[in-house]
């Protein structure tokens, strides 16, 4: 028996995780065709007509960045980092909550936007807009990946079902429900799947809370792991930054989110994200609390990337171990149908469209789409089988390169003096030398110093030759297609 | 009865000669506090438990038990900086000490703090002109909005 079989033995049976794993896949493809039929054409296939209200914007917001790592990364950072390790991670909400304004004026500027990349494109030109998609898709790749792994990784330690039956599982259900119903069925079963996050883990708190004597657990920590309590952990206050400037990145980059902002009526964008921040700051720092408890709970930590969900099943019994079940496969589900989907757009508009075929029909890029989920799903699924699944390591490498992206999207968005060269050499030099931070101090310090370089080009470019762009330019009418089908 | 406790006796010399600590290795660094501690007893059958012991000395004064149970790895973390001290201990069904590892000597060396606040200078001052552009722009946006 390997050592994560012997933690999770108890926490659910391998025919109860089958049950559930069967039962929520086939109600997010129910749903997700059901709510698929509303995507006739290509806008509503990949921007749910631009017409989501504020309680779907702000669930789906919620849903997509509850993802497998905060349930698995959350508790890892409380584990290794303590006090500022649960906050390091918590400081995402920020990111939300800053993109929430960025958002308001994303939907004002490009009323007819489809993704990230057109911003980039028509704000800097081509040089800044190849950077830019190559940092977006090693990003989502990467994202994905982790997903995958995390499914897998999960489904094996809280049920004991076999990894690669797990992560083909998870990732089989959310291509089809993604194929079939676009943003549609992605914005739809994330409410549920929302709904079911946010009542678990107030379940899970109040239990938790209710058995665990806080007392025990400052004195258990004090004694055994005395810096997880100390205001001046190193590594935890770098990391505190760093986690929040990847936070930036990775939201106000990336089209997982600007596929949102696109789709959300241009009154609910705002507060959607608000919402959407202050729904998810708690989440980690729920995770994190419930693994520093472990010690004083008596439970022996192996794998720290299951500590949450294994103490969380342990202290709740049977029950609390499928809520907690549910909990994983509704947050793996709800940020790899929103990868999916912002990934295929971006290929399918930015690479395919804008690059290959500027005329193709709207039934011919809906095909590519499909084409393109389908395949992410299939490069997702071998990578997942090769790559050995260290989640921390497959996505902080990515840190750098996207700290590297939010002056470029800030300063496109909000100055417009910032000038296309010095986006270009900012992305190229912030992501260079985050990742040489990253080698050669840590991997908690990548970020910071990605971002920093960034900001630093952005500005002494915009200094230098100052650009006057026009941003009417941005509200490009609907795009050229031989015939809508 | 003797070739009984002689039998015993040796179950536990097996023992003594297969607890041995795999991971790390004494001498390994670690830049965060944290590792997976991870040991083997051999094939004995009678151990019954085993205790990890920790202390900030090679005598192992003032030692921490930082876990006892069947488990042959725990994860550790929040190490204070310096030099540590670990060992296992197996306990038969009596709960008796019948092996004990070799120790094994490992530090935490965290990141130097001048690096540290410096890099926390350059990021308050990011994170200070990333709000504020947000903050203004917003401005700038609804007043732009309302023209």
């Amino acid at each position: 028996m390997s050592e994560i079989e012997a933690m999770a033995s108890t926490v659910l049976s391998p025919t109860a995780g089958w049950i559930l794993v069967l039962l929520f896949g086939l109600i997010w493809i129910g749903l997700g065709v059901f709510w698929g039929r509303r995507a006739k054409n290509l806008e509503g296939f990949m921007l749910a007509g631009r017409n989501v209200g504020l309680a779907l914007g702000a669930a789906t917001a919620m849903a997509t960045w509850v993802t497998s790592n905060t349930v698995m990364l959350a508790p890892i950072y409380a584990l290794q980092m303590g006090v500022w390790g649960m906050l390091a991670y918590a400081t995402g909400s920020i990111g939300l909550l800053l993109f929430a304004p960025m958002a308001m004026r994303i939907r004002r500027l490009m009323p007819h936007g489809y993704t990230a990349g057109d911003f980039v494109r028509i704000r800097y030109g081509r040089p800044a807009w190849a950077v830019f998609l190559v940092i977006s898709v090693l990003y989502a790749m990467s994202w994905m990946i982790s997903m995958g792994a995390a499914a897998g990784l999960l489904l094996e330690a809280l049920a004991g079902i076999p990894f690669i039956y797990g992560m083909t599982i998870i990732l089989l259900v959310c291509v089809i429900y993604t194929l079939v119903g676009g943003l549609y069925a992605v914005i739809g079963t994330d409410y549920i799947q929302s709904l079911l996050i946010l009542i678990g883990l107030v379940v899970v708190g109040a239990v938790v809370i209710s058995k665990v004597e806080l007392d025990a657990v400052y004195t258990h920590l004090s004694v055994q792991q005395p810096m997880l309590l100390s205001v001046l952990m190193p590594v935890a206050l770098i990391a505190f930054f760093n986690n929040m400037f990847f936070g930036f990145g990775e939201i106000f980059h990336s089209n997982v989110w600007w596929s949102r902002a696109f789709a959300m009526r241009p009154d609910a964008a705002q507060p959607a994200y608000t919402l959407a921040a202050l729904f998810w700051m708690p989440v980690p720092v729920a995770a994190g609390f419930v693994a520093l408890c472990a010690g004083a709970l008596g439970i022996n930590v192996i794998e720290p990337n299951m500590v949450g969900p294994f103490v969380a099943g342990n202290v709740l019994g049977p029950i609390g171990a499928m809520v907690v079940f549910v909990i994983v496969f509704c947050s793996l589900g709800s940020s790899i149908d929103s990868l999916l989907a912002a990934t295929s757009d971006l290929l399918t508009e930015d690479f395919y469209r804008k690059m290959l075929r500027p005329n193709a029909t709207e039934g011919h890029l809906r095909r590519v789409a499909g084409f393109c989920i389908i395949a992410l799903g299939i490069v997702t699924w071998v990578t997942c089988l090769v790559v050995p699944p260290n989640l921390a390591n497959i996505l902080f490498i990515s840190g750098p390169l996207v700290g590297s992206a939010i002056w470029p999207i800030i300063g496109g968005l909000y100055w417009k003096s910032a000038n296309g060269t010095g986006a270009f050499v900012a992305m190229l030099a912030g992501s260079a030398c985050g990742l040489l931070s990253y080698y050669i101090l840590g991997w908690f310090t990548g970020c910071v110093v990605g971002s920093a370089v960034s900001l630093v080009v952005m500005v002494v470019a915009m200094k230098l030759k100052p650009s006057d762009f026009d941003y009417a330019l941005l509200d490009e009418s609907e795009p050229e297609t031989e015939a809508a089908s | 009865m003797i070739a009984l406790l002689t039998g015993m006796a040796a179950l536990s010399a097996n023992a003594a000669e297969g607890l041995a600590i795999t991971s790390p290795e004494s001498g390994d660094t670690f830049a965060e506090g944290a590792f997976l501690l991870k040991w083997e007893a051999g094939d004995s059958t009678d151990l019954a438990a085993f205790v990890v012991e920790h202390a900030r000395d090679a005598e192992f004064t003032d030692l921490i038990v930082r876990f006892e149970g069947r488990d042959r790895a725990h994860f550790v973390s929040g190490m204070a900086r310096g030099d540590h001290w670990f060992r296992v201990a197996a306990l038969n069904e009596s709960g008796e000490r019948v092996a004990v590892s070799e120790p094994v000597q490992v530090a935490t060396s965290y990141i130097a703090m001048s690096t540290v606040w410096t890099l926390i200078a350059i990021g308050s001052v990011v994170l200070a002109i990333t709000v504020a552009s947000v903050v203004t722009g917003h401005a700038r946006n609804k007043r732009e909005a309302v023209a």
